[in-house]
């Protein structure tokens, strides 16, 4: 009778669930809801009854064979696994959660048919079964709507079968499967798999190092396998998992026999309903108090724990696997991506809601222990205050109280605020060290990228010029400079310090360029010399690119810095030894340099006295001979002439021009136009990161135009976005 | 006058606060953290007089406080004579100061102001707690308290003005030696002797065995009739407290309020005529040309040529490198001494592993201390950077070449200390030993640590501005993992070793190899990517 009744029970919802959809397709997600509702209330309705099965896993032998206990355990895990699928799938979908809503929750829903009898025995924990019992009727309303809703899940997999069949993936359903198994594996099975065994969990025992590596473990894995799934796939499943955290929490609890001792109303039991709520309505605030306090209660709870008996025992078990999840569903959460990280904002919300329970635990501890006696938060008892002789004291000397119709309400409020302060310092701790942890991960995600992407252009280069990636890359560029579409942006910045900016010489020139301060000349010049990274854009120097194959580029540069930074310790000709080491020049190259330019700069006599001691001019000059000792092809200079004497400045004016008659380029940057005007053979003018001119020396000579002029003259004109498109060799996008 | 003395401190602080806050909120919100933090020091220091105070049956008295004082206040002012002998004299913003169109005393002013409110600052996250704490223990009335704030104010203008006068002497005396190296040289021998002998004298005093709790009362009197006698000595610091503790509050402030005064004057009649004249000094033409020629080199590897380079400038700067190793080289001396003092007491097995772990974490964090070097190895390269970047060769071996060194220099200490130990035979030889192995090997992967802090984070551009490695976040980050790590080893050698010895070696030793590997692999990885990454 009781068989034919649930049948048709299944049989009229699934029905009535077709019938619906089809009458309002638009309104499928609502009746959907609704039903899952109707589910999840028969299930909470559980609560009010005093569930004996696990309880009485030891004693069912009286009632049944082993293999049916065995089989009745099981069949427990995969009811757990279906009830948590049939109350979220309909309210926040997912493609595999559909397929074992179809496919997998129909066949629980049979067994449990099948085995109903066993189940209201097991429950009732009596052979004397009532079938009109609270229990029975919800069982038999549970196992309806669930057999409705997946036998109308099934009709949909069956009728869209070749769509459904093309999108099932046998893996996926099965890892999911598993993985939920894992979740709601009800708590209770193991001590009746295994019984009582295992040492108490109030030190490092062995057991309490694996319970503890296991809430290590289990994250990491979770965190790996969903790493690279979305932050969608990464909250349906954290919704199930604190659903799952939330069932088997709730599983034993009976409302009935619930006293004020045990009302849920510590820190992790509240973290329980906490983590449910914030994952399923996305309450960022209820979030992050459970982000930064119930962890560290849970890891405390955790390490230390106060328990008597095995770890095995129903209760201890069910200790660790609710601190688990409340320690590791929050960090989940954030490693996922599922909330964003916190800042001070968010600390200040967790704080409120923090305070908030606080103040409320105050109040329900005094209120309470007025007719009982609890220790809500351990703000009543000595759980912490034995840890420390003078909070203890504190606890019992600073007391509050206060009489409201004759009743003395208590409280240790001392030592409560030193616990609240305590826990707000704890939380700023955690911030601190939550930081840390967020930075590393960043540090080393962009570390992964980046070697990424230098492993990419060495094989774009290898594609384009060969397994040799010494080889000039624009073998026609061997004796120039070719700066292409160059553009600058400096970290932490979105204005642009150069910005498409294109040029090219060719050897045997000496090439000026001026500009105000911040036009971006030094950039230009330390993005040429491999000083400064290139946004985007290329710079090749003799045929190869700089960023690419820098050491090639870079041998055929010597470079004279603006601000002549030298090893002060060392002598001159100690520094210009290490610099031709760095530049791998040969002895007899380097003594002839040496000798040849130190007479050119008179600085022969003072080549063996540590450079501490030098002039402004003479570190100057020290440092041009470092930057030629090699004998360059390109000779860049930024500002060589700052602060040198007239002598000193005609010599390096000297070398310039002697440098560029022999075949060489010579790139400098100069404030002083009259140098320019003189020295170079061509010119240009940059203006806030545009190049905006650009003239020969013979151009300036025939037209008779001062450079100076040319210079003041664009300088006073705003740049305009097309800039670049009116430059032109030899004029100007002036009047 | 004061107004230009306002803008140069105002300039100062300025280039010290990386961290200011540009809006009313951020100020609330550090002005909350910074009382927090304050609050949860002064909960702390309470704690712990109070378990000083009960277990211990320590006097927490106005005796101890003066002493408390005497003795932080006294280390405050050879500090700030050595900071301000820099600060003052050869600082690299002293050409910008004493150029701006102010009098080179407003500077010098200006200079101590900053000093002072640094002072003030240090002062405020420990006296501060130490007198609310002693206030709290001693039942204290509000006086105390509305007084102890008072002497907060009083307390940094010691420090400072006497170490504005010391600091003129010092500043000669470095003249002198840096002008005599062999005067420096036998100074540095006198120092070592003294400090052999002082070491000497100290251990032949411990009596053997050492009973700690029969000996306790009697050590309990001789620190108190210590106090007492170093308290003579404490001068201001004794009118400090009577005040606080409300002793003829009149006399004692006008005594306070004169020395102030005495010392001001002392400061502006001595000090500052002969600041200008200190501080526009400069080292051009000043060094002697060499009479030694050097010989030009063939090319070398560049990683010799880095070596070479290094071992040069570290020979160059042997008081830079006494400085910077201070730590290292008092090492041995620490060890050796509480481990004299340690074979001095009968101990239980928990008690060697104790020894052990002690050992390890005082050796652990006095090594670590000194890998800041590490930690700003790069950053010092200033502006001298821009070679390295322009050069065509691997110049990410001079990495190598600077860590060469410093592991050279802290495993040769290491060792010394190790040799040390073994004399004072508190720990067997092998354990010994072993020690040297894991400090050794921990040290290296902290000195790695310490590298990729400053190659992910280089603060070239500070430091060829000022010159300095004031605020340089990697040097504190390089301490916290150092204290962390020796933490860490020190717990986990007394916990390991307590559970089995040898197994427990093993494991140490393994963790201080995984360590080293896995800090190995991740720093090589971090300078393939982010070296030449570095921009100027």
């Amino acid at each position: 009778m009781i068989y034919a009744i649930l049948v048709c029970g299944v049989a009229i919802i699934s029905t009535l669930l077709i019938l619906l959809t089809k009458k309002f397709p638009a309104k499928t997600s609502l009746i959907l809801r609704i039903f899952a509702y109707i589910f999840i209330a028969a299930y909470v309705v559980r609560l009010v009854h005093n569930d004996a099965f696990d309880r009485i896993y030891g004693g069912l032998s009286d009632y049944m064979s082993t293999s049916m206990i065995a089989m009745m355990m099981g069949l427990r895990a995969l009811t757990m696994i279906s009830a948590i699928v049939t109350c979220i799938e309909p309210i926040r979908s997912s493609k595999t959660c559909k397929d074992i809503l179809s496919l997998f929750v129909p066949i629980v829903t049979i067994l449990n048919i099948i085995f109903f009898r066993q189940h209201i025995i097991a429950f009732a924990g009596t052979t004397n079964i009532n079938y009109v019992s609270i229990r029975a009727i919800q069982f038999a309303i549970e196992t309806m709507l669930m057999g409705g809703i997946s036998a109308y899940y099934l009709y949909g997999f069956v009728t869209n079968w070749k769509e459904r069949r093309s999108s099932f993936r046998l893996g996926s359903f099965f890892a999911v499967l598993g993985f939920l198994l894992l979740a709601c594996f009800p708590v209770g099975i193991f001590q009746g798999l295994f019984g009582e065994f295992g040492d108490e969990a109030t030190g490092f025992t062995f057991t309490h190092r694996v319970m503890l590596y296991l809430t290590c473990i289990i994250p990491i894995v979770i965190y790996f396998a969903y790493r690279n799934k979305g932050v969608d796939r990464a909250r349906t499943m954290l919704i199930y998992l604190s659903t799952a955290c939330l069932v088997l929490f709730t599983y034993t609890i009976n409302i009935n026999n619930l006293s004020y001792t045990n009302l849920p109303l510590h820190l992790c039991n509240t973290g329980v309903f906490l983590i449910f709520i914030a994952y399923v309505f996305n309450v960022k605030s209820i979030y992050y108090f459970t982000f930064f306090v119930n962890v560290i209660g849970a890891l405390f709870a955790m390490v230390l724990p106060d328990t008597d008996g095995s770890v095995f025992l129903l209760s201890n078990i069910r200790f660790w696997v609710d601190h688990m999840y409340v320690f590791f569903l929050p960090i989940l959460g954030m490693v996922l991506k599922v909330f964003p990280r916190p800042n001070f904002k968010m600390i200040r919300g967790a704080i409120y809601v923090f305070s908030i329970y606080f103040v409320a635990m105050i109040i329900a501890n005094a209120w309470i222990n007025t007719f009982a006696s609890v220790d809500y938060f351990f703000l009543q008892g000595d759980t912490v205050s034995k840890h420390a002789d003078f909070l203890y004291n504190w606890q019992q000397l600073y007391k509050l109280s206060v009489t409201i119709n004759g009743i003395t309400y208590t409280t240790a409020w001392v030592y409560d605020i030193f616990i609240y302060f305590g826990y707000i310092l704890l939380m700023f701790i955690i911030w601190i060290f939550y930081d840390a942890i967020f930075k590393t991960q960043d540090h080393y995600t962009r570390l992964i990228e980046l070697q990424k992407s230098d492993m990419l252009d060495i094989r774009e280069l290898r594609k384009k010029i060969g397994n040799d990636i010494t080889k000039p890359i624009n073998p026609r560029g061997k004796n120039m400079i070719k700066i292409s579409h160059f553009t600058k942006i400096y970290a932490g910045s979105d204005r642009k310090a150069v910005d498409d900016f294109s040029l090219t010489v060719k050897a045997g020139q000496v090439f000026g360029f001026i500009g105000h301060n911040g036009a971006g000349k030094s950039t230009l010049i330390k993005s040429l010399v491999g000083i400064q990274s290139i946004t985007s854009g290329s710079i090749e120097v003799c045929g190869y690119d700089i960023t690419k194959q820098p050491l090639q580029a870079k041998l055929n540069i010597g470079y004279v810095s603006d601000n002549h930074a030298v090893y002060e310790k060392l002598t001159g000709r100690e520094y210009i030894n290490y610099v031709a080491d760095l530049y791998l020049v040969s002895k007899e190259d380097r003594e002839a340099r040496l000798a040849r330019y130190a007479k050119m700069f008179h600085l022969e006599n003072d080549l063996d006295r540590e450079i501490k001691g030098y002039s402004h001019g003479m570190k100057q000059k020290l440092v041009v001979i470092a930057s030629i000792i090699h004998n360059p092809k390109v000779w860049v200079l930024d500002e060589p002439l700052t602060g040198l004497d007239p002598i000193s400045s005609f010599q390096i004016k000297s070398l310039m021009r002697e440098m560029a008659d022999a075949g060489h380029i010579v790139f400098f940057s100069s404030h002083v136009i009259e140098v320019l005007e003189k020295l170079c053979d061509r010119v240009a003018i940059i203006k806030q990161g545009h190049l905006v001119g650009e003239y020969t020396s013979d151009q300036l000579k025939t037209k008779k135009m001062s450079l100076e002029d040319i210079y003041l003259d664009v300088a006073d004109e705003a740049v305009t976005s097309d800039v670049k498109n009116t430059i032109v060799t030899g004029t100007t996008n002036s009047k | 006058m004061f107004e230009r003395i306002k803008i140069l401190t105002l300039l100062q602080l300025g280039g010290k606060s990386r961290r200011r806050a540009h809006t009313k909120n951020q100020t609330i919100v550090n002005c909350l953290i910074k009382a927090l933090i304050i609050s949860a020091i002064t909960v702390a220091i309470y704690m712990v007089l109070g378990l000083i105070k009960s277990t211990l049956s320590f006097p927490i008295n106005k005796s101890v406080l003066t002493f408390l004082l005497f003795v932080s206040q006294y280390i405050g002012i050879l500090t700030c004579t050595v900071s301000l002998s820099s600060v003052l004299y050869s600082s690299r913003d002293n050409a910008i100061l004493l150029s701006y169109p102010a009098k080179p005393n407003e500077v010098f002013v200006s200079k101590l102001v900053v000093a002072y409110l640094g002072e003030f600052n240090k002062n405020l996250y420990f006296l501060f707690p130490v007198f609310f704490s002693f206030g709290l223990l001693n039942g204290c009335g509000v006086w105390y308290f509305i007084s102890s704030i008072i002497m907060l104010l009083f307390m940094p203008i010691f420090p400072v003005f006497i170490g504005a006068l010391l600091s003129i002497p010092l500043q000669y005396i470095k003249k002198l030696l840096n002008r005599f190296p062999i005067a420096y040289a036998i100074l540095i021998l006198l120092v070592v002797v003294a400090l052999f002998w002082g070491v000497a004298a100290f251990v032949a005093i411990i009596p053997k065995p050492l009973r700690l709790l029969a000996m306790y009362n009697r050590f309990i009197n001789g620190f108190l009739t210590f106090v007492a006698s170093a308290n003579q000595f404490g001068l201001f610091y004794n009118f400090m407290t009577n005040i606080m503790y409300s002793v003829n509050i009149g006399l004692n402030l006008l005594w306070l309020v004169l020395i102030v005064v005495g010392i001001m004057l002392l400061t502006n009649y001595v000090s500052m005529p002969l600041y200008f004249n200190l501080a526009s000094r400069s080292n051009e033409h000043a060094v002697k040309s060499k009479t030694k020629k050097i010989k030009i080199q063939p090319a070398r590897p560049t990683l010799l040529a880095f070596l070479t380079k290094e071992v040069k400038l570290t020979f160059r700067n042997i008081n830079k490198v006494m400085n910077d190793y201070f730590l290292i080289l008092m090492m041995p001396v620490v060890l050796y001494i509480m481990n004299v003092a340690f074979s001095a007491i009968v101990v239980s097995r928990l008690g060697q592993c104790m020894i052990t772990g002690f050992n390890v974490l005082v050796g652990m964090v006095m090594v670590t201390a000194c890998n800041t070097q590490s930690a700003t190895a790069i950053t010092v390269e200033g502006g001298e950077f821009v070679l390295l970047k322009t050069a065509p060769s691997k110049t990410s071996n001079m990495v190598w070449a600077k860590m060469l060194i410093n592991v050279a220099i802290s495993t040769f200490f290491i060792f010394a200390s190790a040799i040390m130990m073994s004399v004072s035979q508190a720990v067997t030889i092998q354990h010994t030993w072993l020690i040297f192995l894991t400090i050794a090997l921990a040290n290296f992967s902290h000195i790695l640590w310490s590298f990729q802090l400053d190659i992910t984070n280089p603060r070239l551009r500070d430091y060829a501005e000022s010159g300095k490695l004031d605020g340089n976040p990697n040097v504190n980050k390089s301490v916290r993992i150092g204290l962390l790590i020796g933490l860490v080893f020190g717990i986990f050698s007394i916990i390991l070793l307590n559970e089995n010895m040898t197994i427990g070696w093993v494991k140490i030793i393994c963790i201080a190899l995984a360590l080293l590997i896995f800090r190995l692999l991740l720093f090589v990885k971090n300078l393939k990517v982010f070296f030449k990454r570095i921009e100027y």
